[in-house]
């Protein structure tokens, strides 16, 4: 029952957090940011600790938490369009990454001791793909992926091709099972999402079954459910709403698997600074053209997916030292730039204010 | 369900709506998954491991396509449901496991704090002075005919069940009256649940619900006093006493006061915040059960007086009920599931004669019940005709009772919980099949005298 509570308790803070009017007027600022630090309370190692135990109790929840979010996004996903426009945007974009790695790698290097130097090339990768997302563009995060298939082989198993195909075709065969019980319509009532919600269940349970990552599967899952019901999926705002709470849940239990030490703080840190230091070359070069409001909530705020994805590494079957790093150095970060995406909003706002009253005298 | 008598509407999943096209889709999704699963362990050669998510999700689909199959031939989803638990589960295809069954009784929690909470928003004062002499002479009646020919079946019963032999008449009636408890115990979860699918409103509906839920507290009573009587008669050196009664009417009142209490505090969320509904209903349902299981207070009767007191002190039912519909209708296929996938199908099979005596001297009597009833409060002749079928469905309580036998009463007591489970097995698969037909005659009925 001790579970039970701690699971009300996460929820209770949700609708205390969505609730909360000053979170809502910050657009960069992720609010996913305090559920971690609160976490990190509750950890093992924490201010005021809860048993191993009773997080492994609560584990399912999570998961289940962790593959509806990639629903949504894989539904989100559906969105984007491949054109010629697009790769053009995308190119300074990649190339940054591409500098955000280098500066990764050197930094993961100095201070992550391994014997294998493509397990940290690997760890160096993983850790700046997921720093670098951005909500414009998570499909960086596709590298995080990529590179399990040859960094990761000390854990329980291997990363194989069949661990990125098989959660993919799950994914897509529940996509076409949910077309077949509820034909395509306007919006989703609330029985219909909470059978899309067992189908989601249903698929973590099967992919969790052949030990693979099951936020590929939701992900699949709600990029064919968006397909079959022509994106109207996306623009349910009921659906959209229900991100809200699991955004703080997980975050929640992410906090709760941290281990903190000096060196991840300062690789997280470091690499926080990095990356709003590259984003904004980018803009003061003219390689990205944004607006104020874009800038802050879209290039800014790191990928939501981000975390889902790695704390699905860390509780896969994956899991061995190298992704509790990459989880602690990523949580760091982000922390980190949620901090400076608050002092920029802030700023931001002030510098704003004031240019209405010149503008008003 | 809130509409005027004798109204039917759509109901989620399908409920009325279902067609063949429809149910054909449904089977046609759940042999996808099945084909799929056997795709990655016998063409592929993959390892899967079944887990407790995977069930539940299993079942969210099974119940889904069954359950429309089931309302295509018009039979209850609910029933569709329990097969779909029953043929899932650790009795036929073993997709879920006995382990796993276990795990999802988390489900169950919510499921009946909404049940309850569902049964007591139906409850008005209005209904309650409208029908107070037939649900008077109707609880009685129960407790009377069922009890006393339980006891009466069992004493004529001992030259043919083995596990009889060798006990006396006062010890003979101690078992009877003993099993008889779980003979008079009835499904509040089964009535509500079919009251919602078909949306039937008329005399039976409002005299089901106000039997079951006034039977759910009284049978605790007896059942206390029941198993106080046989411990006595049955143990060596255990003395009869009925000490436990006050402790237990202390907690029937604790529970009514508890249960006005959430009832007030539910009022007061939907009146000033009105926000997360569902999700405050999830919280305060998993809550208030950790609560009751901690002060040994009666869950069902908590949530019962909470639903009770929102709808006759507030104007919040509405929403109250909305929420919760909206809310059963994926818990409700999770929670039938799970219970047929519990269902004990082999020890049915093992002593199935026996439980098919019982069962038919249960239907009887319950039949005898009503009728005596119904004739005495001079109610109308449908409730006569057709007032025994929302009775005949037994499942959470009646399994409980009989756990509670198989631990407190040596020797005798794994039988006769066997023989409980059994006959709620059977008892579980014909009544909703039943209610639903007595729902609809008296509807007929009612139309032709209008």
């Amino acid at each position: 029952m001790n579970a039970l509570l701690i699971l009300l308790g996460a929820f209770s803070l949700t609708l205390l957090m969505s609730n909360s009017g000053f979170f809502k007027k910050a657009h960069s600022f992720s609010y996913i940011s305090i559920p971690l630090i609160l976490g990190l309370a509750f950890s093992p190692e924490g201010l005021v600790p809860i048993l191993p135990s009773t997080r492994e109790n609560l584990s399912w929840a999570l998961r289940v938490a962790l593959t509806w979010i990639a629903f949504l996004s894989g539904a989100e996903m559906n969105r984007f369009s491949f054109g010629w426009s697009q790769t053009k945007k995308l190119v300074p974009f990649y190339a940054a990454y591409l500098l955000f790695f280098g500066v990764s790698f050197l930094l993961v290097g100095a201070v992550y001791y391994s014997d294998n130097s493509f397990e940290v090339l690997g760890v160096s990768m993983m850790a700046s793909a997921a720093l670098f997302s951005s909500r414009e563009n998570p499909f960086l995060l596709a590298i995080l992926f990529v590179s399990l298939f040859f960094m990761l082989d000390k854990g329980i198993h291997t990363f194989e091709y069949k661990d990125l195909l098989y959660p993919l075709a799950i994914g897509v065969l529940l996509g076409v099972v949910f077309r077949l019980i509820f034909p395509p319509k306007e919006g989703l009532d609330t029985p219909i999402r909470l059978t899309l919600l067992g189908l989601c269940v249903l698929g973590t349970g099967w992919v969790i079954g052949i030990g693979s990552l099951e936020v590929l599967m939701g992900l699949s899952l709600g990029w064919v459910t968006a397909f079959n019901y022509g994106y109207g999926v996306c623009r349910d705002p009921s659906l959209n709403a229900s991100e809200g709470p699991i955004l703080l849940v997980v975050p929640f239990f992410a906090g709760l698997y941290l281990h903190l030490n000096s060196e991840v703080i300062l690789i997280g840190s470091a690499l926080a600074v990095f990356r709003l230091l590259i984003k904004f070359m980018l803009l003061k070069t003219g390689m990205r053209d944004a607006s104020r409001s874009e800038v802050l909530e879209q290039i800014i705020p790191i990928s939501h997916l981000a975390l889902p994805i790695t704390l699905c590494l860390h509780l896969s079957g994956y899991s061995n030292e190298n992704t509790l790093f990459i989880l602690n150095c990523f949580c760091v970060g982000f922390v980190v730039n949620d901090l400076f995406a608050l002092t920029i909003e802030s700023f931001s706002r002030r510098s704003l204010k004031r240019e209405e009253e010149v503008a008003y005298e | 369900m809130n509409d005027s008598h004798g109204t039917t509407h759509e109901s989620p999943h399908g409920g009325e709506k279902a067609d063949f096209k429809s149910a054909l889709k449904s089977l046609s999704a759940l042999l996808i998954v099945l084909g799929g699963l056997w795709f990655f362990q016998n063409v592929l050669g993959e390892q899967f491991q079944s887990n407790a998510l995977f069930g539940l999700g299993f079942l969210v689909l099974g119940g889904i396509a069954i359950g429309r199959l089931c309302v295509m031939v018009g039979i209850p989803s609910l029933t569709g449901h329990l097969a779909a638990g029953i043929v899932s589960g650790p009795s036929f295809l073993t997709i879920i496991t006995e382990t796993q069954v276990d795990q999802l009784r988390l489900v169950n929690g919510l499921a009946l704090a909404l049940i309850a909470m569902h049964a007591g928003c139906e409850f008005t004062k209005d209904m309650l002075v409208k029908n107070f002499k037939s649900l008077f002479h109707c609880t009685w009646s129960h407790i009377v005919f069922i009890g006393a020919g339980t006891i009466l079946a069992v004493v004529l019963l001992q030259p043919y069940v083995d596990f009889l032999q060798g006990f006396n008449l006062l010890e003979l009636v101690a078992i009877g009256a003993l099993f008889s408890t779980v003979a008079i115990s009835k499904s509040p979860a089964v009535v509500v649940a079919v009251l919602a699918e078909t949306r039937i409103r008329n005399k039976l509906s409002d005299h089901a619900l106000g039997i079951v839920v006034i039977l759910d507290v009284v049978v605790l009573v007896l059942f206390a006093m029941a198993l106080s009587f046989a411990k006595s008669t049955l143990t060596p050196g255990v003395v009869f006493s009925i000490s436990s009664l006050g402790h237990l009417f202390s907690e029937i009142l604790a529970s009514t006061a508890a249960g006005t209490f959430f009832g007030l505090i539910i009022i007061f969320y939907f009146w000033l915040i009105n926000r997360q509904r569902l999700l405050f209903l999830v919280a305060i349902s998993y809550g208030v059960t950790a609560l009751c299981s901690y002060l040994h207070y009666d869950t069902l009767l908590v949530f019962v007086v909470a639903g009770f007191v929102v709808t006759n002190f507030s104007k919040q039912s509405e929403k109250m009920i909305e929420s919760i519909e909206s809310l059963s209708s994926v818990v409700m296929i999770v929670f039938f599931a799970t219970a047929g996938a519990s269902l004990h199908i082999q020890d049915l099979l093992g002593m199935w004669k026996l439980v098919l005596v019982i069962f038919a001297v249960r239907w009887a009597l319950t039949w005898v019940s009503e009728d005596v009833a119904h004739r005495i409060s001079k109610s109308d002749l449908a409730l006569r005709k057709y007032g025994y079928t929302p009775f005949i469905s037994q499942v959470g309580l009646s399994i409980g009772l009989s756990m509670i036998i198989y631990d407190r009463i040596p020797d005798v007591g794994v039988q006769l919980a066997t023989l409980g489970i059994s006959l709620a097995t059977i008892n579980q698969l014909f009544g909703p099949v039943v209610f639903k037909w007595g729902l609809g005659k008296v509807q007929e009925m009612e139309k032709s005298n209008a």
